[in-house]
């Protein structure tokens, strides 16, 4: 039972690792799972569906605002607004889906980022700031059970660990069953694929569906998090940021876009100290891990563990 | 009025299908997308900026440099940073091109600051009067250097070894290296010379616009939207795409009414995606087949 | 069965198929030969809709086969294999095969993600269907092996045991011994026998090994040049001056390999 072992001891690191940390770090942390959960988003229908986007951040939009507005102007309770928010962005996710269907990877991908485009440009105008709040965006209430609201750093974080485990395992459940298989199929031989009975439109929608679903969720949460949302924070560098956590991580690897959506969380922050080196050290790290990961950072572990037999024998095989 | 607008968007449009040749032509030989495009061409423009400004320099002695520099720095780019990730998936190397733009960004607010700069026209003097419609001397250089430089660009392709080289690297790279064409030398000049087209449209820009950090990254999105509308493997279709982006947004201008003004950027895109939508290969793309 | 009655297929300037009829009777084993760009995999391609013809018709037990989709041609229980291998690399054997297995599959999404008992039992008896095949052919060791590791052979032989677990009525085969070994060749031709008569299901199959075809194949299909120049039993077509001529033309090494 070496995997049961190893996830009990992840687990248990998971729920005391806050009480060594600054409350800062633990709202990074916090912050580290929503972009998890949009990484993950991403790399189904990216990694394993072969749909590149580079619009996510309209995503997160649409989540984190309509689980807000959600909150505010109707008065739902949280646990009623947030899944409905990754449901409602679900939703968007298919209508993106619909000039999907005939195109190829590059046209694809011009269209996701005319739609983040789109997003960016139309949450600000003033036709609709009293609801949307223009270019200051608007307040989002903390999370609320009853009478308990979530707001310090701690609670917000073990409410965040709760929700992002079980999107996590419902996402592996996705990936690893004939779904997740199908997205592989039409990615690597769409012909054979079809020929055995995959219908290519289903599956990209359940793609884009998914992958939606999480990345709204993503932005749901992030903005509960915060408490704030404005849509100066879903540009063209956000998009590209989910983009990058999915490639750094490895591109089709569930663990891998975990570890590189948690990696580009905290480098701006061990980099602040830089300040003007920053953002020069920031790029210069994403062209070294390439160079030194060509796979990203989980096919650089998978080589390792073939190439070394005392790791094999850490991790058996099949864990 | 309308004359005017068309004009105007011509001029726009030129500078977006010197953009979108550059990254078609890289995209072509090396299948990998340049993000990058609008900070080098940023960069680029900010060299040009100190030729002019900073020593004074005539507008006519600091475009060669600034070319010259723009290739340079393409070549850099694929040398030290493309070639040794070549074992990386060509998705991860979009990342590469990335990390370099934001490497780029950083060196020039160290060099350059923070604050906007604006750079001289090309040719000075009043605006030329033809009929109805005004133009700059600036727009019509603009213009006239985009045609040359196409022209110039095509016939470098058609009539050169280089030329011949590259396209035959871009039709077929396994055979090309089978007949011996050092397809590496040619990812090489291509990343060189799509550079430095992006460099020469950001001269020609900057002008036209206040230059600072980030004002490229829209040029570069309608560049890449241009060459996708044009087909994205078609040099001519990058050109012809660049011109109908520009003419098409100068003309959402033209429209009275301020909410499509407002959604000028999304409008862009909204159009492409409808074209795309009818013609999945874009205006002058060969057509998708279905491989089996 | 299967009847392809006038079917034409023009790619631009070229003529593919030109008015090709012939038929495939339940239980047979039907060979299609030609030599190189006669139409072969053209046929192939038609009869699994990626292309739409020209003209003519495909009909499958009385139906027509025009009015689906590729992804619905299985349904009628129409399996292919590829000619350059259809199989998925990057995944393991097990995986390949239960992807044969795709259309029992029925889980919803919502029930898939959350690992319902519906969904888990679906991707366990799957699972074990999969692994039984591969027991029966002595060949379980290889289930968690990644497939572009493996030797041609194998992965040619692993694209057949997909096709079977997608439960075909009729088999296409496009190049089933390409590149194997005699000995390879032989267990092929014992396993295609094996199939055709223990479990009952029609083979369509394209090959250019004419030994291969003519121990094989209950009747044979000669294209040339988009069109049917012959068919009959092995014996007649081996005898037909119009096919001898046709694959003298592309040089005897092949024809005779």
């Amino acid at each position: 039972m070496p995997r049961q072992i190893w996830l009990a001891l992840l687990g248990l690191l998971l729920i005391i690792l806050p009480f060594g940390l600054k409350g800062y770090t633990v709202y990074i942390l916090s912050i580290a799972g929503a972009n998890i959960l949009a990484a993950v988003g991403l790399n189904l229908l990216m990694g394993y569906a072969g749909q590149v986007s580079i619009g996510q951040a309209a995503f997160l939009a649409i989540g984190g605002y309509t689980s807000a507005l959600l909150m505010t102007k109707l008065g739902l309770s949280f646990w009623l607004a947030f899944p409905l928010a990754g449901m409602l962005t679900s939703l968007t996710g298919l209508i993106l889906f619909i000039p999907a269907l005939r195109l190829g990877t590059i046209y694809l991908a011009i269209a996701t980022l005319g739609f983040g485009a789109a997003v960016q440009q139309l949450i600000p105008l003033p036709y609709w700031s009293a609801i949307l709040g223009g270019h200051q965006g608007i307040r989002v209430p903390r999370p609320q059970i009853g009478s308990f609201v979530f707001d310090t750093d701690l609670e917000l974080y073990y409410l965040t660990l709760v929700i992002v485990v079980v999107l996590l395992v419902l996402s592996w459940n996705v990936a690893r069953s004939y779904i997740g298989r199908a997205f592989i199929a039409l990615r690597d031989k769409p012909a054979a694929a079809e020929a055995l009975g995959i219908n290519p439109t289903r599956y990209k929608a359940y793609a884009f569906l998914v992958s939606a679903f999480l990345t709204g969720i993503a932005g749901a949460l992030q903005a509960h998090l915060v408490g704030h949302i404005s849509p100066g924070e879903f540009g063209l560098g956000k998009s590209i940021e989910i983009f990058a956590m999915v490639i750094l991580g490895g591109i089709g690897s569930l663990p891998g876009s975990v570890l590189g959506a948690v990696f580009l969380t905290f480098l701006p922050h061990w980099l602040s100290e830089a300040r003007l080196l920053y953002t020069f050290l920031y790029g210069a790290a994403l062209v070294l891990v390439i160079i030194f990961m060509p796979y990203g950072v989980w096919g650089f572990f998978l080589r390792l563990y073939y190439r070394f037999p005392a790791m094999q024998k850490l991790f058996p095989k099949g864990a | 009025m309308l004359e005017q607008y068309i004009v105007l968007g011509l001029v726009q449009g030129s500078l977006y299908a010197l953009m979108a040749l550059g990254m078609v032509l890289i995209f072509k030989t090396t299948d990998i997308v340049n993000f990058g495009q609008a900070d080098m061409t940023m960069f680029s423009a900010y060299v040009g900026f100190t030729l002019t400004v900073g020593l004074g320099w005539p507008f006519w002695a600091a475009l060669p440099v600034v070319i010259l520099f723009g290739f340079l720095l393409g070549v850099a780019v694929e040398r030290l940073a493309l070639r040794p990730a070549k074992e990386a998936p060509v998705v991860s190397l979009l990342i590469v091109t990335l990390g370099v733009a934001l490497m780029l960004n950083a060196l020039a607010s160290w060099i350059w600051g923070f604050d906007p700069k604006s750079l001289p026209y090309a040719i000075s003097g009043p605006p030329l009067v033809l009929g109805n419609i005004i133009i700059t001397r600036h727009d019509l250089v603009v213009f006239g250097t985009t045609i040359v430089l196409s022209l110039g660009f095509f016939a470098l392709l058609k009539f050169t070894k280089v030329g011949t080289a590259m396209r035959a690297a871009a039709q077929n790279k396994l055979g090309a290296q089978l007949l011996g064409i050092p397809v590496s030398r040619i990812a090489m000049m291509s990343w060189g010379l799509g550079v430095a087209l992006g460099a020469v449209a950001g001269v020609l820009i900057a002008p036209l616009v206040f230059l600072d950090l980030t004002v490229m990254v829209f040029v570069m999105l309608k560049g890449f939207a241009a060459a996708v509308l044009g087909g994205f493997t078609s040099l001519p279709g990058a050109i012809v795409g660049g011109l109908l982006v520009g003419l098409f947004e100068s003309l959402l201008i033209a429209v009275p009414f301020e909410l499509i003004n407002q959604l000028k950027e999304t409008l862009v895109f909204v159009l492409i995606i409808v074209l795309l939508a009818v013609r999945p290969q874009g205006l002058l793309g060969e057509p998708i087949h279905r491989r089996v | 069965m299967l009847a392809l009655e006038d079917l034409s297929m023009r790619f631009g300037g070229l003529q593919a198929l030109d008015r090709v009829s012939f038929e495939v009777k339940e239980g047979e084993i039907v060979g299609l030969i030609g030599p190189n760009g006669a139409g072969k995999t053209t046929v192939f391609n038609l009869i699994s809709r990626f292309y739409e013809p020209t003209g003519g018709r495909i009909s499958f037990c009385g139906e027509n086969l025009l009015r689906w989709r590729p992804h619905q041609v299985v349904e009628r229980g129409i399996v292919r294999t590829f000619q350059l291998l259809g199989l998925f690399p990057y995944m393991t054997v097990l995986e390949n095969l239960m992807i044969g297995e795709h259309r029992d599959f029925g889980g919803s999404l919502l029930s898939v993600a959350l690992g319902l008992p519906r969904a888990r039992r679906e991707e366990r008896d799957r699972r074990a269907q999969a692994l039984w095949l591969l027991r029966f052919l002595k060949m379980e060791a290889l289930a968690d092996a990644f497939v572009f590791a493996l030797p041609y052979g194998t992965q040619k032989l692993i694209e057949l045991m997909r096709a079977l677990l997608a439960r075909p009525r009729l088999l296409l085969l496009d190049e089933p011994v390409a590149g194997m070994t005699v000995a390879e060749k032989t267990a092929m031709r014992e396993f295609i026998r094996r199939i055709n008569h223990d479990w009952g299901i029609t083979v369509l199959l394209v090959e250019h090994d004419m030994s291969f075809v003519m121990g094989l194949c209950n009747r044979i299909v000669v294209l040339n040049y988009g069109r049917v120049i012959a068919q009959g039993r092995p014996e007649e077509i081996q005898q037909n001056a119009e096919v001898i001529e046709a694959y003298l033309g592309e040089g005897v090494g092949s024809a005779r390999a």
